[in-house]
């Protein structure tokens, strides 16, 4: 298994799909690893921190290049969203979105194989694309289809995301997750009590983790999403304070500088797709944390493009309508 | 000569102004265009004298023969170089010479002269001469300055305004690069002999037009002097032979040739950033048929090899279509001009040394079906180009595409596929042949449903052909193809907008093509093309019971009474479905059989309120009564087989303890879409799945999963028992107390309790569970007969916390604290209370004791602001209501639109004001609620009853020991509220013995708390009707700056995701976009 599993990481790698049987054996092992994880896994530093990567596979190449590959570095990839939204690119009409599928499919395969291959060196967080429901509606539903053909590896995938921790501690220090913070959660412990296999719900602390942001305001507020909440600067603090924690690492919110640092630095947003939707026009960057947990945030470009950062679809050669 | 002939096309006099520049000149809003105003008259006939002198330059590119025909005014325009200022330029030099251009006459341009009017002084550039004399600028006088060709060389000429025989100013033009153009309006050079010049000019585009004239000159020079030397290539025509200037005044594109391809290109995206040019272009290229001259081109290039013009034709061809106009499109699309488009476009120089092949792919690998006559020409020819229109956007033209070029060529094709779909819906025959393919091969009489059978007779002939085995086999092949374009069908149906999509999928269904997705179900598994069947008709079940489950389930009831009728036993969808379930061992087809069954059984309780998801508005509602009959239906024929292999396993009792059940991968993935199909008929069948797991006893089988070898399947059964807590029946749990389930449950949470995984979580939530609901009896029941394991477990490292909690709960059930019960208690709301409690216990969050009761029901502990509450907001719906309702009504990031605005502001993390409170009973109820709240013994009704009433889990507040509350004001604000909890300090928290810990601290931050709240109080206010004015626009907003973000966003998607984009456009680094 380990060599099949290194050579189609290779194949992953140079961004070509696995076979849909791959992915369904793939999946099967993946499920099984994680079962075994906690809701909050345990990391132990160093380890290189990632947000976003967002279907963006020549980005996710570069952050390996600049956080280096996966067994030699340890990786925590926050709330993934890592097969996300292929991108929503708004045209003339502000109403009218048009999504267009780029590697979602390949990305998420790739992380998942090197998860298979290195357990222990790589730690996926679910995050809030991580579900059927937004899945469907921001394009990796399609893509799969389209790459594969039919809706298994969709449904294979998704039954994956069921499985994926919900956050991660490192050191008992930094405290990982891809939302935020919850109303119905103080202590970090509580989440382990948290069945975590099922579809990210529409409310209560799984949703809320997975879908908070951090806000300049105080206590709990509306957040504009329709799920999850906006905390402040003191619920920040004093979630920190109770669970004996330094930083909160988070992803789930675009930040041009690659990272935002809030309320006194007791928690981080960390993007890692560059140049979001190939138009935003922001850097990204990796959180590394070494053995005394100093964080260093490492910035990086997105990748040049290239002939391949516009896949080709086959239409297929028999047509009907 | 070709590049003589491409541009031998001269102006016709005239004023057929069909490509008459004059609205563009007009529309265009252009701030050079008022420093140009003064000097539109005189420069009215320069263009059409240029335009001549360009012709001729191509005619004899030396230099040389030009001077005999033009005499003085040779202005040569425009250079690629300095296009953005010559585009403007050339744009109002044609609004002054509208009615002069327009026809396309090819004409050599010899004639070009009696165009011409003679030279007059209002061409001539108005220009100061300055000359530099030690250092200081020398006016030598007012002039009128041109470009003049002499004896084959070019000049700079002014003549004195005053005198126009005295010459200021007479210079050759060197090709050397001594000349330079500063500021707008000045031109400056030093002359061999060491003196500086400058040129002041009246107005900007006289010094733009000189100065073009140098460039030209410059160029030419440059150019013929290659010529001399290198002789290069002949197929290279002089260099800058076309521009912008020339086309606009030629009011056409020069007809393309080999060699001057890149120019046109070159020139085409220079003007291309006019919008009027733009669609001038379009307009020309398709009238003229542009593209087929340059098809012709493309076959001599490729005749030749020459590779370098290929490119240059592929540059220009995606110019073309980058154009982005509709109409392009369509011209293109036809047979004679799509296949020399193609191959014009497999040559693209980002890839010099590639040649694609779409002309071959689209020759031999593509091939156009038609299983079913469609009878509409023009709907196969839609057909056609809706397919090349994906190509070209898919594959072609994939890696090019700019924002726009896409949005025309989706639109295309979206437009396409509606009147695609729409015809097909419409064509009666053409779904009526589809359906009786699969109605009549098959022995037995045909199925009537809703009318598809009248017409069977008709068409007998086409289908009920003698059995013969070619005919059968040619008969099945059709018959793939056709479960093929009902997929294609369906994939095309999902993409258009909702009402059309709905009424699709519900045409399909009615016109009975379920019956096609059967006969394709039925397909052998063992042949891969059986598999391929089986996968797309799969596909096509979900897809139609995503849309329209209602009339795929009325389609099995019709097929049941069928078959009562004929008292036959004939499969129906149904039960093929189950069969196909339980029998194959293929993982996909199992998810995808098992994802139908879900979808198809899936009966979430009838609506509490009317909000319902997007797509309900536009499905057929739901006729109960069939339901209840489709239901009834499967209980009896159905469920039987499709469960079988569950009783296979031996019941808990039977299988030895502390072994593993092991199972085959196949098995397990079969089990594990069984047991989930379970939990959903525990959780939504009510009465008849009750009914049927109690007398099957079907419970004690699962109960042996829960050790199977593989841990999902574990899970699994876990969850189904997890459901029935959820249910909270009274006669279902008192069952499976009966059958002593919970013994395998406990069973597994010790052998998972020596680590934190996740079926560790799930068993731990299991228990939390329990407590937190306080099901007494259960609790009993656990505590009683496994005290022991249960002590174990509170022992454990990872699992320890919440069972002591439990035993904890089980004491103080068995012992209620007398004092908690006896306390009157003001009618206060009970929602309030949560809130202090939450809060309360939120202090305490860290102490070890402490339980979590945050997560229990109620909403979250989120004072955010202490203003009363939206009235919408009220009454305080239980946590399960809560969920409930809003499952149904949004999905997470995909915010609420109108009309769904009680869903948003629920979400609104405000204390409840005492309202109305029709089920939240008070607290001194509370703690005791579950006596007068048994379930009813009526299955059903208990099972309503709790659906409807759960109260219960009226949260932390219950069962929690409260001592002394003196009673806040009805209206409640932050500060009554905190400054009752710190004198509380009796407040149990959780789990019954409270904890009074950490006093002071609690003190203090329930201090810093109150100011807070008193910032909330302040803040709140302001703040409040911006909340309200957002949720009612549906979108949960936040504030006003987003609002504004939100409200252009119409379609659900754009909503989800305008944050994004528009917040990182709009403010970068400031405000952070939402991500979506």
């Amino acid at each position: 298994m380990p060599s099949d599993l290194d050579s189609q990481i290779e194949q992953l790698i140079q961004c070509n799909p696995i076979s849909e049987e791959q992915v369904k054996r793939l999946c099967i092992k993946a499920r099984e690893i994680l079962i075994e994880e906690s809701n909050v896994q345990v990391v132990d530093a160093p380890v290189t921190i990632c947000g976003d990567i967002h279907g963006q596979f020549f980005d996710l190449m570069e952050l390996f290049k600049i956080g280096g590959t996966c067994p030699e570095t340890n990786y925590i990839f926050i709330g993934a969203a890592l097969p996300s939204p292929t991108c929503l690119v708004p045209m003339n009409d502000p109403g009218d979105f048009v999504d267009r599928g780029f590697y979602s499919v390949e990305t998420f395969l790739l992380l998942l194989a090197l998860k298979v291959r290195y357990p222990d060196r790589i730690t996926l967080i679910r995050g809030n694309h991580e579900s059927r429901q937004i899945t469907q509606v921001y394009g990796f539903y399609d893509e799969c289809q389209r790459k594969y053909g039919s809706s298994n590896v969709w449904r294979w995938c998704c039954e994956v995301f069921d499985y994926l921790a919900l956050g991660a501690i490192v050191d008992g220090r930094v405290f990982c997750v891809h939302g935020g913070l919850s109303p119905a959660l103080q202590a970090i412990d509580q989440i382990r009590t948290i069945d975590r296999k099922q579809e990210v719900p529409h409310d209560g602390a799984m949703c809320d983790l997975l879908w908070s942001d951090p806000d300049d305001i105080t206590g709990w507020g509306l957040s504009p999403r329709g799920a999850g909440f906006l905390f402040g600067a003191d619920i920040t603090k004093t979630f920190a304070h109770h669970n004996a924690i330094d930083l909160i690492a988070r992803a789930h919110q675009l930040a041009m500088e690659g990272y935002k640092l809030m309320f006194d630095q007791t928690i981080v947003t960390v993007w890692s797709a560059p140049n979001y939707c190939y138009r935003c026009g922001n850097v990204a960057s990796i959180l590394e944390l070494d053995e005394h947990l100093v964080q260093e945030y490492k910035v990086f470009q997105h990748a040049p493009s290239d002939v391949r950062s516009v896949p080709l679809k086959r239409p297929p050669a028999d047509y009907f309508l | 000569m070709s590049s003589a002939d491409a541009v031998s096309v001269s102006v016709a006099s005239s004023s057929s102004a069909s490509l008459s520049p004059s609205s563009s000149g007009t529309t265009q809003v252009d701030p050079p265009s008022e420093l140009h105003a003064p000097h539109s008259t005189p420069s009215t006939h320069v263009p059409s004298n240029s335009h001549t002198n360009t012709v001729d330059v191509v005619h004899d590119s030396p230099v040389t023969g030009l001077t005999s025909d033009v005499g003085e005014n040779a202005f040569m325009i425009v250079e690629g170089e300095s296009q953005d200022g010559s585009v403007d330029e050339a744009g109002h030099e044609s609004v002054d010479v509208q009615g002069r251009e327009g026809v396309m006459v090819m004409d050599s341009g010899d004639d070009g002269q009696q165009w011409f009017p003679e030279h007059e002084n209002h061409e001539l550039k108005r220009v100061k001469v300055y000359e530099l004399i030690e250092s200081r600028w020398v006016d030598q006088g007012t002039a009128l300055c041109f470009g003049q060709y002499e004896d084959g060389e070019a000049a700079l000429v002014a003549k004195a305004e005053a005198n126009m025989s005295e010459i200021i100013l007479k210079t050759t033009i060197r090709s050397s690069d001594v000349y330079q153009r500063q500021q707008d309006t000045l031109i400056v050079w030093t002359e061999p002999d060491g003196v500086d010049y400058a040129l002041s000019f009246q107005d900007p585009e006289g010094c733009m037009e000189l100065w073009n004239f140098i460039l030209e000159v410059q160029s030419l020079r440059a150019n013929s002097g290659d010529q001399q030397a290198e002789s290069s290539s002949p197929l290279t025509g002089p260099e800058p032979s076309i521009t912008t200037a020339s086309i606009i005044r030629a009011g056409h594109l020069p007809q393309p040739a080999l060699g001057i391809i890149m120019e046109i290109d070159r020139a085409i995206r220079t003007l291309c950033r006019t919008p009027a040019y733009k669609d001038k272009i379009c307009e020309f290229v398709q009238r003229a048929d542009y593209i087929k001259a340059m098809i012709d081109v493309m076959h001599q290039a490729e005749d030749l090899e020459n590779l370098e013009n290929l490119h240059s034709l592929c540059a220009l061809v995606q110019t073309i279509l980058m154009m982005s106009d509709h109409n392009m499109y369509d011209h293109i699309l036809d047979d004679d001009r799509f296949f020399g488009v193609l191959g014009m476009l497999e040559y693209d120089p980002e890839f010099p040394i590639h040649k694609a092949n779409y002309r071959d792919f689209l020759r031999h690998s593509t091939r156009y079906h038609q299983p079913v006559t469609i009878h509409d020409p023009l709907i196969q020819k839609k057909i056609h180009h809706t397919y090349r229109l994906l190509f070209l956007k898919d594959v072609v033209l994939a890696r090019a595409l700019d924002d726009s070029t896409f949005n025309v060529l989706s639109s295309c094709i979206i437009f396409n596929q509606i009147d695609i779909i729409t015809h097909v819906q419409n064509d009666v025959q053409f779904l009526q042949d589809i359906v009786d393919l699969f109605l009549h091969p098959n022995p037995g009489p045909p199925i009537s449903l809703n009318g598809t059978k009248n017409k069977t007779g008709a068409n007998a002939d086409t289908t009920s052909d003698p059995m013969s085995n070619g005919v059968d086999v040619d008969e099945d092949r059709r018959r793939r193809e056709v479960i093929l374009l009902i997929q294609q069908l369906c994939i095309m149906g999902k993409n258009v907008q909702l009402p059309t999509r709905m009424a699709l999928f519900k045409t399909l269904v009615d016109r009975g093509i379920v019956h096609s997705v059967q006969w394709a179900l039925s397909q052998p598994e063992g042949t891969e093309v059986g598999q391929q069947m089986i996968a797309v008709a799969g596909e096509v079940l979900i897809t139609l019971l995503d849309h329209d489950v209602n009339g795929v389930r009325e389609h099995v009831v019709k097929q049941c009474e069928g078959f009562e009728a004929r008292e036959s036993r004939d499969e129906s969808l149904l039960t093929l479905l189950c069969g196909l379930m339980v029998r194959s061992r293929d993982l996909a087809v199992q998810t995808l059989v098992g994802d139908s069954l879900r979808l198809m059984l899936e009966m979430p309780p009838p609506e509490v309120n009317d909000v319902q998801t997007s797509a309900k508005p536009f499905s057929r509602t739901r006729d109960d009564a069939r339901m209840e009959k489709f239901l009834d239906y499967f209980y009896k024929l159905c469920i039987h087989s499709l469960l079988k292999p569950i009783f296979d396993v031996p019941n808990h009792k039977q299988h030895p303890p502390d072994s593993n059940l092991i199972l085959t991968r196949e098995k397990t993935n079969l089990y594990l879409s069984l047991c989930d199909l379970l939990s959903t008929f525990a959780l939504q069948h009510t009465f008849r799945s009750h009914f049927y797991m109690l007398t099957s006893g079907i419970s004690s089988h699962v109960a042996t999963l829960l050790s199977s070898k593989d841990k999902h399947l574990r899970l699994a059964a876990l969850r189904f028992f997890r459901m029935h807590l959820k249910n909270n029946n009274r006669n279902f749990l008192n069952h499976l107390v009966k059958l002593e389930t919970f013994k395998p449950i406990i069973e597994l949470t010790i052998k998972e309790s020596y680590r934190d995984t996740l079926v560790n979580s799930s068993c731990q939530e299991f228990f939390e569970f329990m407590r937190r609901e306080n099901m007494k009896d259960i609790i009993a029941h656990v505590m009683t007969n496994y005290e022991d394991q249960v002590k174990q477990l509170s022992e454990s490292r990872f699992s320890g916390q919440c069972l002591r909690g439990f035993i904890r709960r089980y004491e103080m059930n068995i012992h209620p604290p007398p004092e908690a019960e006896e306390k009157p208690l003001p009618s206060q709301p009970s929602e309030m209370r949560r809130v202090d409690l939450a809060e309360e216990s939120y202090f305490n969050a860290d102490d070890e004791e402490d339980d979590d009761d945050d997560d229990a029901p109620g909403p979250h502990p989120a004072p955010t602001s202490p203003t009363p509450p939206s009235p919408l907001l009220s009454p305080p719906l239980s946590r399960f209501q809560f969920a409930q309702k809003r499952r149904r009504q949004r999905t997470p990031g995909i915010p609420l639109r109108t009309g769904l605005t009680g869903g948003g502001t629920q979400r609104v993390p405000v204390p409840a004001t005492p309202i109305h409170l029709p089920r939240t009973p008070p607290i001194n109820a509370l703690v005791d609620y579950r006596d007068d709240d048994e379930p009813s013994s009526d299955p059903e009704d208990a099972l309503l009853e709790s659906l409807v009433s759960a109260n219960k889990p009226a949260s932390p507040v219950a069962g929690t020991v409260i001592t002394t509350i003196p009673a806040p004001a009805p209206v409640p604000t932050t500060t009554t509220t905190t400054t009752t909890t710190t004198t509380t300090t009796a407040i149990g928290t959780s789990g019954g013995g409270f904890v009074p810990l950490r006093a002071e601290k609690r003190r203090r931050a329930e201090e810093d708390e109150d100011e807070m709240g008193l910032e909330r109080l302040v803040g709140g206010k302001s703040r409040r009707p911006a909340k309200v004015a957002a949720a009612a626009a549906g979108t949960g907003e936040e504030g006003p700056k987003r609002i504004r973000l939100r409200f252009g966003a119409a379609s659900l998607v754009a909503a989800a995701a305008s944050t994004l984009p528009a917040a990182a456009r709009s403010e970068p680094g400031t405000k952070d976009g939402d991500t979506g």
